[in-house]
Parts: C-alpha cells; structure tokens; sequence
C-alpha cells in the first residue's frame, strides 16, 4: 500500500465516523467502498471487514445516546436479538454471490440512501429553518 | 403520531430485516430500522436513531461473528478504518453544532451517488 492510499484511507475513515454522526447513517456506507477500492480488499471482504470496523464507532454512538436518555433498551434488545437470523440469511447470500453483483447491489443502496437523504432534506426544510431543522 | 408498545412480532421482523440487509451489505440496518421504528411504533426520530444504534451494536457482532467464520474479515484493515472513524464520530459531535445541515446532507447524497456511479461502471 503506498503513502498516499494510506492517507486517503485514514481521511475517509474519519470523515465516515464524523458524518455518522451527522446523519444518522452507520459508517458502513464509507466504509466499504474505501476498504474496496483504496484499500484493495474483495467486495465480500470489505462488506464483512466494514462490519468489524463500524462497532467502536456504533458502541461509542451507543452510550453517548444512553447518556442522553434516548434509547429504548428493550426494543432494541428484542431487534438486535432477532437480527441473528437476518444475518445468517444475509451472510449466505452475501458469500453465494458473484463479486460483481453483489458490487451492483451495493451501488444501488447506495443511490437508496442518497434518494433518502435528499428526500429528508426536502421535508424538513418544508416546515423548519434550513440548518436548524434538528434543533435540540 | 403517538407512541404506540410496538408488538414483539413487529420487532423481531424488523430485526430480521435489519440483520439480513446488514450482513448483505456490510452497513449497520439503521436505513431500514429508524424508519420502520418511526412508522410502527411512532417513535421520534431522534429515539428511533438512538435505539437503533444500540440494536446494530449486536447486529455487528453477529455479522462479524459469521464473517470471519467464513474468514472473510481483514483485521488489520477493519483497525485501519475503525480507529481513525471512531476519532471522527468523537469530533462529529462538535461539528454538528456548527455546520448548515441542509446543505451538507445534499453533498453528502451527492458524493454517494458518484460513489454509486463508479461502482456501476467498475
């Protein structure tokens, strides 16, 4: 890996951790891309490396939202729970298909969220001040 | 829309959706699982994002317990990326306080579309 790579990787890792904060987004979407292409690793392997990567980042998000009293703890226990058996389908099929499919399918949630986002945008500033849309 | 005790049955499908888009995908499930939250059980929105973040904290678990079964997990990388993230969502709390949201949240949805865009092509 050269210096440069190596640079833009940390930068894009931080920004991910940054912006998921800002969107509510995990830092999945970043992550996997960077790990595909400035890192080199496989579409498989950057889906499940992105996986171990984001859960400092989602523990820290966590607690923060814990301290502020805003998690549901039993509801997203019984989801987290029953997330398991979602897993083990979607890891099967992840691993089943080909590398350029499922690089497709990525590309395509990809255009999801940005269409979500956008859309956000759209009705929030209907109603509030652009920028204070969040306020608390 | 009031708050409404989401059913069990409800719950367990949206994890199960959650875990399945998660483990295809390599991101948290948090797309599908804040706004099924706000629909189905009239949380706000800052409650619905806050509850699922705790959730994929064991999403997360499962899938890299089921990853690197199948030893498609690189380590080293995933340090690479999670150290230097886990700065930036420590500095995103105070940026939030300073920057236009709107106007962020539109190049951010931009830069996944040519994100999205390479892909296809590549």
């Amino acid at each position: 890996m050269s210096a440069g790579a190596l640079v833009l990787a940390l930068t894009l890792a931080f920004a991910a951790g940054a912006l998921s904060g800002l969107f509510g987004v995990g830092g999945g979407i970043l992550f996997v891309p960077t790990l595909a292409f400035v890192l080199g690793l496989s579409q498989l392997g950057a889906q499940a490396t992105s996986l171990a990567a984001m859960i400092p980042v989602v523990a820290f998000g966590a607690w923060q939202q814990h301290r502020a009293g805003n998690v549901r703890w039993r509801v997203a226990l019984v989801i987290g729970l029953a997330s398991f058996l979602g897993v083990v389908g979607g890891a099967a099929l992840a691993a089943s298909l080909p590398e350029a499919l499922l690089r497709d399918l990525f590309a395509g949630l990809l255009l999801v969220v940005a269409a979500q986002l956008a859309w956000s945008v759209r009705r929030r500033s209907e109603g509030d001040e652009p920028g204070r849309a969040d306020g608390h | 829309m009031p708050p409404v005790k989401p059913s069990l049955w409800a719950l367990g499908g949206i994890g199960v959706a959650s875990g399945f888009l998660s483990a295809l995908f390599g991101v948290g499930g948090g797309i599908v699982v804040v706004p099924l939250l706000v629909l189905l059980a009239g949380f706000d929105a800052r409650v619905a994002t806050a509850t699922s973040l705790a959730a994929i904290l064991l999403t997360a678990f499962w899938g890299v317990t089921s990853f690197s079964l199948l030893e498609e997990v690189d380590w080293g990388a995933a340090a690479l990326v999670g150290v230097p993230a886990l700065a930036g969502s420590l500095a995103g709390v105070r940026l939030q306080q300073r920057l236009s949201s709107r106007r962020l949240t539109l190049l951010f949805s931009a830069f996944l579309v040519a994100v999205a865009v390479v892909l296809f092509v590549e």
